[in-house]
């Protein structure tokens, strides 16, 4: 920061929707984009009478996310009720966990720092509302959908760190199947709070973000709070705790509404469900079905000595990581798989507008391999992107035919060489006086009568040789 | 002999009495009383049949309205919910149309069960089916007073600090409240979660305990529902040992208290009874109001006017909120708002927090008297039925009807209530934890002597 009188603490709360195939307390499918409220029944929408009934694939995913989290399971927690009036809560309370959350205590490591994690509970979503110019319109197909609420300690003292706490939660909840995490879609969201104080003094007024859908915008939102924050304070003005809207297009916060008293929830015990009793099977099956997290990712690739911004990529970009994973058990040299894929073809995709799903992963190690072996030039390899995909034939073949293969070199290419020489008695001059940079021309000459089929190496060499012969 | 369901039903497989006089007769009943009387609020007359021969058919029963029967109108008695059509059908109400029972009506409650006397009800009070200027008891009044005059064979009402035993007391019928959790809660209109429990009015002890095998156990829909077994074990009341609540002992009508000594007299004869103390037992009233307050002020926070029931629409949101919630009875919003008080972040550790504490420290005491008897007695209620009108400006006289009802709630133990003879009250038997299938064997030998 750049006052350094002042200490920024952030803390997050993030809210992640379960992948599961239904909602929380009811069988309605836990999809929200379909056609508004065709996915609710009398349960979501609380009709009287209705009691919520636990799905136990909720419970088995907020374990799961518990234990890549590196928290401390409850074998017992237990469910509550919290109260507000809105349109989008149906019931006129959200069922979550309060005095008894599901895990405590966990921690996720970014980069050389560890953000502890205070609580980690299952709780459900509510709906949405619609507003439209003549009228607010209520969308029930996300009320009762599963969550699960990862509030972090307050370690975070740079946006830098949240923004990487975020970034690598997000990924670990991805990874351990838990959820979807698409921020635009709202499966990830995040509500950061803010504040600031003179080092040595008590916490200062917290602030509040919402509407953040992209990592990006929780970023600049944090950055633009804290300016704002430290203007305030630099000027002798007060914080006040308010909830903030971040505009997207002013890269702007604007205050919501002024918190003037802390909502009364009215928390209490949740007396529609029993206590949530965990079983040692239940925790054990979930460990198996952590499969990889981020850091496995980051430990097998470092293994490799590959450059640590490759890793990252293959790190968030998981069909990225699949291909080069499938071209990896065929041609197993990381190194120069991961660049080429991740460099070369990356570029060649980019600038003709397609995806690696379009490529055979063999043809690919091939290519990669014929590179290596200095069969192809790293060019012609790019180039070869463009037609392998067109036609079933081996790639060996169609490289031929493109005469793209670099030939051994003959007693008859040793003999244009040596013509073409001949031809340059200027150059060669230069060369043999000292100039020894011409060699470069006097190579570039020879690939182009030769049509690139020739190494360049080998031309070289032989090139040498020539002049220094006479 | 009570002429009691299964007394008919034996007629019927006797081919004494033609199943469709039989319900000929529960329908003249109703002409004939249903007037004065005002239990029902809808009779679906034109959807009852006599022919099928399942374990229930002949069976009619009527429901309480704030047990959902898909297809029907289901208010609570409540303003709020007017024209409410029911989407779906109570677990309860399955069971009982699957073993081919006939819904007969809804009956007249108090509003969202909250009440002693039926009168709380938009429909207008229940009276008592034979003395007509007296109140039936509440909330299940309407369904008590219409199992009492004859127009049902069967009933269903909400039990949650006494409002099925209660007014079966005051209309000289049979009300049972089961352990909690033994009959599904999924279709009954929530009023406090943790101490709701349907309840079952017949004429006859057997009658209760014949239809209760169709309807209990666990039901996917309804997380507190438990499985119990209910047998028919033939018991010898000189096993059994009653305890007579000390603490009761002097609360209320003296002519109630003469009745049910004379009743104690008799059950005496045939078994051992002696008195039983349990600490603070008549204070549970107070543990009750303020638990079940709580419970019903978020309970009762969906009605809001925004997905289904009436709806005031105003130009702002809080407006529409206000004016809607607004169309709640005068009992229910003060229960709604001291639930809140009693539930704010202020007060919390002062009510209903020390209300848990002390619910579970009274389950302490209740099970230790437990050990040393089998079964509590005590009349039911503390007075005999009132005017109408009497208590509706007297709130605090009015919950006192609960005094000797709500410990069974607050304990989750079964309890019921049979008729006291000469009198509008009731004797009410409670047993521990589970102990349902004790509790209506030894209440209908006692019904019996
Ligand atoms: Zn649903």
């Amino acid at each position: 920061m750049k006052y350094k009188d002042y200490e920024l603490t952030i803390g997050l709360e993030v809210h992640a929707q379960l992948s599961t195939r239904t909602k929380i307390f009811c069988s309605c499918k836990n999809e929200t984009d379909a056609e508004p409220n065709t996915n609710v029944c009398p349960i979501c929408l609380a009709h009287p009478g209705t009691l919520p009934i636990i799905n136990k694939h909720a419970v088995e995913l907020a374990i799961r996310a518990s234990l890549a989290l590196n928290a401390k399971i409850n074998m017992r927690s237990a469910f509550a009720r919290k109260h507000y009036f809105y349109p989008d809560l149906p019931k006129g309370y959200q069922i979550t966990q309060y005095k008894y959350p599901l895990a405590e205590n966990g921690y996720i490591d970014i980069q050389d720092k560890r953000i502890r994690i205070k609580r980690l509970h299952i709780e459900e979503d509510a709906g949405k509302l619609i507003h439209n110019k003549d009228a607010t319109y209520v969308d029930y197909n996300r009320a009762g959908v599963p969550l699960i609420e990862i509030v972090s300690e307050p370690d975070i003292h740079s946006v830098i760190d949240a923004y990487r706490y975020l970034k690598e939660l997000r990924l670990i909840l991805i990874y351990a199947g838990v959820t979807h995490g698409d921020m635009e879609k709202g499966e990830f969201r995040c509500e950061p709070n803010i504040s600031i104080r003179k080092k040595g003094e008590p916490l200062g007024t917290r602030t509040e973000i919402k509407n953040l859908n992209s990592l990006k915008a929780v970023r600049d939102s944090i950055a633009y709070e804290v300016e704002r924050q430290l203007k305030l304070l630099e000027n002798n003005e007060k914080v006040v705790s308010v909830t903030l809207l971040y505009n997207e297009k002013s890269k702007k916060t604007e205050i919501m509404r002024k918190k003037e008293t802390a909502a009364d929830y009215r928390y209490f015990p949740e007396p529609d469900l029993p206590e949530l009793i965990l079983t040692k099977d239940m925790i054990e099956k979930e460990k198996e079905n952590i499969q990889l997290l981020p850091a496995h990712v980051r430990e097998k690739y470092e293994k490799f000595n590959i450059d640590k911004d490759f890793i990252e990529v293959i790190v968030e970009d998981r069909k990225s990581r699949q291909f080069i994973e499938n071209v990896l058990k065929v041609y197993n040299n990381p190194k120069s798989v991961v660049s080429w894929i991740l460099t070369d073809m990356r570029g060649y995709l980019k600038q003709t507008k397609q995806t690696l799903s379009s490529f055979n992963y063999k043809d690919i190690a091939l290519l990669i391999k014929l590179t290596d072996s200095k069969k192809i030039t790293k060019q012609h390899a790019t180039k070869a992107l463009s037609f392998i995909t067109k036609e079933h034939k081996p790639i060996e073949q169609l490289l031929k035919e493109q005469n793209l293969i670099i030939q051994e070199i003959s007693s008859k290419d040793k003999e244009l060489i040596k013509k073409l020489l001949s031809l340059e008695s200027e150059a060669v001059e230069k060369y043999k006086k000292g100039k020894k940079g011409i060699i470069g021309y006097l190579i570039g000459r020879v690939m182009s009568e030769t049509k690139g089929k020739l190494s360049p190496s080998k031309v070289k060499e032989i090139v040498i040789s020539l002049l220094e012969e006479d | 002999m009570i002429k009691d369901y299964l007394y008919y039903l034996g007629q019927i497989e006797k081919k004494q009495l033609k199943p469709e006089d039989y319900l000929k007769n529960i329908l003249d009943n109703i002409k004939k009383y249903e007037n004065d009387v005002h239990g029902y609020i809808e009779i679906f007359k034109s959807e009852l049949n006599v022919n099928e021969a399942n374990p229930l058919s002949h069976l009619y029963v009527a429901l309480k309205d704030n047990i959902l029967y898909k297809g029907h109108f289901q208010e609570a008695s409540s303003r709020i919910l007017e024209n409410y059509v029911s989407t779906y059908s109570a677990t309860v109400v399955e069971r009982l149309i699957k073993n081919g029972a006939n819904i007969i009506g809804r009956t007249n409650m108090d509003e969202f069960a909250m009440g002693s006397s039926t009168e709380y009800s938009r429909h207008g009070p229940t009276n008592h089916p034979f003395e007509h200027s007296l109140i039936p008891g509440g909330s299940s009044g309407g369904s008590a007073a219409v199992v009492a005059y004859g127009g049902a064979n069967f009933a269903l009402g909400s039990d949650t600090g006494g409002s099925v035993r209660q007014p079966a007391a005051l209309c000289g019928v049979v009300g049972y409240k089961p352990t909690y959790g033994v009959l599904s809660r999924y279709g009954l209109i929530s009023f406090a979660s943790s101490l709701d429990t349907i309840g079952l009015i017949a004429k006859s002890v057997r009658d209760i305990r014949y239809v209760l095998n169709f309807l209990k156990g666990k039901d996917k829909h309804d997380s507190t529902s438990i499985d119990i077994d209910i047998g028919k074990d033939i018991i010898d009341l000189k096993h059994i040992r009653f305890g007579i609540i000390k603490e009761f002992k002097g609360f209320g009508d003296i002519y109630i208290w003469d009745k049910f000594f004379k009743a104690v007299e008799k059950i005496g004869k045939k078994a051992h009874i002696e008195e039983v103390s349990i600490k603070d037992i008549e204070r549970t009233i107070a543990i009750y109001e303020i638990i079940s307050m709580s419970e019903a002020s978020s309970n009762l926070a969906r009605y809001d006017g925004i997905r289904y029931g009436k709806s005031v629409k105003a130009q702002e949101l809080k407006e529409t909120y206000m004016r809607t919630r607004a169309l709640f009875g005068k009992e229910v919003k003060r229960r709604i708002l001291m639930g809140t008080y009693a539930l704010s972040s202020e007060n919390y550790r002062d009510f209903y927090e020390k209300g848990v504490k002390a619910r579970s420290q009274f389950i302490k005491e209740i099970n230790r008297a437990f050990k040393k008897v089998d079964i509590l007695l005590s009349p039911t209620t503390p007075y005999l039925p009132f005017k109408k009108g009497e208590r509706l400006k007297d709130p605090l006289l009015m919950y006192k009807a609960d005094t000797f009802t709500s410990y069974a709630n607050l304990a989750y133990i079964p309890s019921i209530t049979i008729p006291l003879e000469g009198i509008y009250a009731g004797l009410q038997l409670s047993a521990a934890y589970k102990n349902d299938n004790l509790l209506l064997e030894v209440a209908d030998e006692i019904q019996r002597l």
